[in-house]
């Protein structure tokens, strides 16, 4: 079972549901073989781990593959260049030169060039992390290089991580990036369902109907958990019921949960409300994934 | 002497672009026939990323001796056009293609 955290708006509590979530699910089955894994795929900024610590397993480092120009081999033809469509290639009429950072891995140039003369050499871009928390619970992140602008590929490949290392896990939460665009359809491709955390505020209001748009159009199963619930207005609540979406938790606005968050603690061990809210949310995805709670 | 110059429009009269990748376009003057032409860039400033290497692709096409830019050459921009030889005029102001070009023509 896999349950990806995703949201439009960024900052709606994406970390604060995926982690607190973990630990109350590895609690509550403690002792038995219901593993919960913890993986942060928000590559650009992974903060799970800020708020649970574990020991580390082991660490790989992830390479993507880009072309490379081989000047005696290239005849000067310009079709790289001109096929290229993320501009990662510039034809300077007596050589090629070519900006990684612009480059999708799309192999076009590559599979295309008459010569041979752009084979791909992989280049790194980030770095992967297993830790293990206790028996019941295992966390694992990726996090991107500096300067690395694509994200989507080391998703890509945490995603297939996942698969290949934790395929004994019972239950998986996924700490997705925020946004509705490649990074974040990429990490929810394996999920079973996607629960969108929002605020109830128009912001909040407004990015998450973008990324119903984007869940709608990826066909994905979806659930919506409203933050901070107690601020803005109700906009989101009658929006989830006009549309049968179903609102599987309530997060309480409390001074509280800020002052734990701020500090790096887990919510659900100093206060009830968010414990039982949390509980809530469990019954929730168990209902609609039809997981034995 | 080829002279390439990111402008907001076609003509002599139009004002230099502070944008170079973005620019509505290039004029180049050619000093052999004193003849400026006209290389529209809507299609390439629409685009998300890159934008500044196609423009430099476009003066190394067109082998422009010198490059000029109402405002500053981006990083990727600056590499390509590095290694094509030209000469790079940034922040030439608030000015027109003729200004331009009768300032930088003696470079």
């Amino acid at each position: 079972m896999q349950i990806a955290i995703a949201s439009g708006k960024g900052g709606t509590g994406k970390t604060t549901l995926a982690v607190n979530l973990a630990v109350l699910l590895s609690e509550m089955f403690a002792g038995t073989d219901r593993k919960v894994l913890l993986a942060d795929t928000d590559v650009e900024e992974p903060n799970s781990g800020l708020f649970i610590r574990g020991k580390l397993i082991d660490e790989e480092i992830k390479y993507r593959l880009v072309p490379e120009w081989k000047e005696d081999k290239c005849t000067l033809c310009k079709r790289c260049a001109n096929i290229c469509e993320y501009n990662a290639l510039a034809f300077l009429g007596i050589s090629v030169m070519i900006f990684p950072e612009l480059c999708h891995s799309c192999y076009a140039c590559s599979d295309l060039c008459p010569e041979d003369a752009l084979p791909m050499v992989p280049h790194r871009m980030g770095i992967t992390k297993r830790y293990h928390l206790n028996d019941n619970l295992q966390f694992m992140e990726s996090r991107i290089d500096i300067g690395v602008e694509q994200a989507t590929p080391l998703i890509e490949q945490t995603r297939k991580f996942i698969k290949e290392n934790y395929d004994d896990t019972w239950f998986t939460i996924l700490d997705a990036p925020p946004g509705t665009s490649c990074p974040v359809m990429e990490a929810v491709k394996d999920a079973d369902l996607v629960v969108l955390i929002t605020e109830p505020t128009p912001f909040g209001f407004h990015d998450l109907k973008l990324a119903i748009d984007t869940m709608e159009e990826l066909k994905k199963k979806y659930a919506v958990v409203i933050n901070k619930y107690g601020i803005g207005n109700d906009d989101v609540l009658n929006y989830c019921h006009d549309k049968r979406i179903p609102v599987i938790g309530k997060i309480p606005h409390l001074m509280e949960a800020a002052r734990l968050y701020s500090k790096g603690k887990i919510m659900i061990d100093e206060i009830p409300e968010i414990r039982s809210e949390m509980e809530k949310i469990y019954k929730g995805i168990c209902q609609l994934t039809e997981v034995k709670a | 002497m080829k002279i390439l110059i990111a402008a907001k429009r076609e003509g002599w009269d139009a004002p230099v672009s502070d944008r170079f990748g973005r620019a509505a376009g290039f004029s180049l003057y050619d000093s052999e026939t004193g003849n400026l032409s006209w290389h529209s860039n809507t299609e390439n400033k629409q685009a998300e990323h890159g934008v500044g290497i196609q423009a430099a692709q476009l003066a190394a096409t067109l082998q422009a001796d010198l490059v000029i830019t109402g405002g500053n050459f981006g990083p990727k921009a600056g590499e390509v056009l590095g290694k094509t030889g030209a000469k790079l005029i940034d922040y030439a102001g608030d000015i027109s293609v003729k200004q331009a070009v009768e300032k930088y023509k003696s470079h």
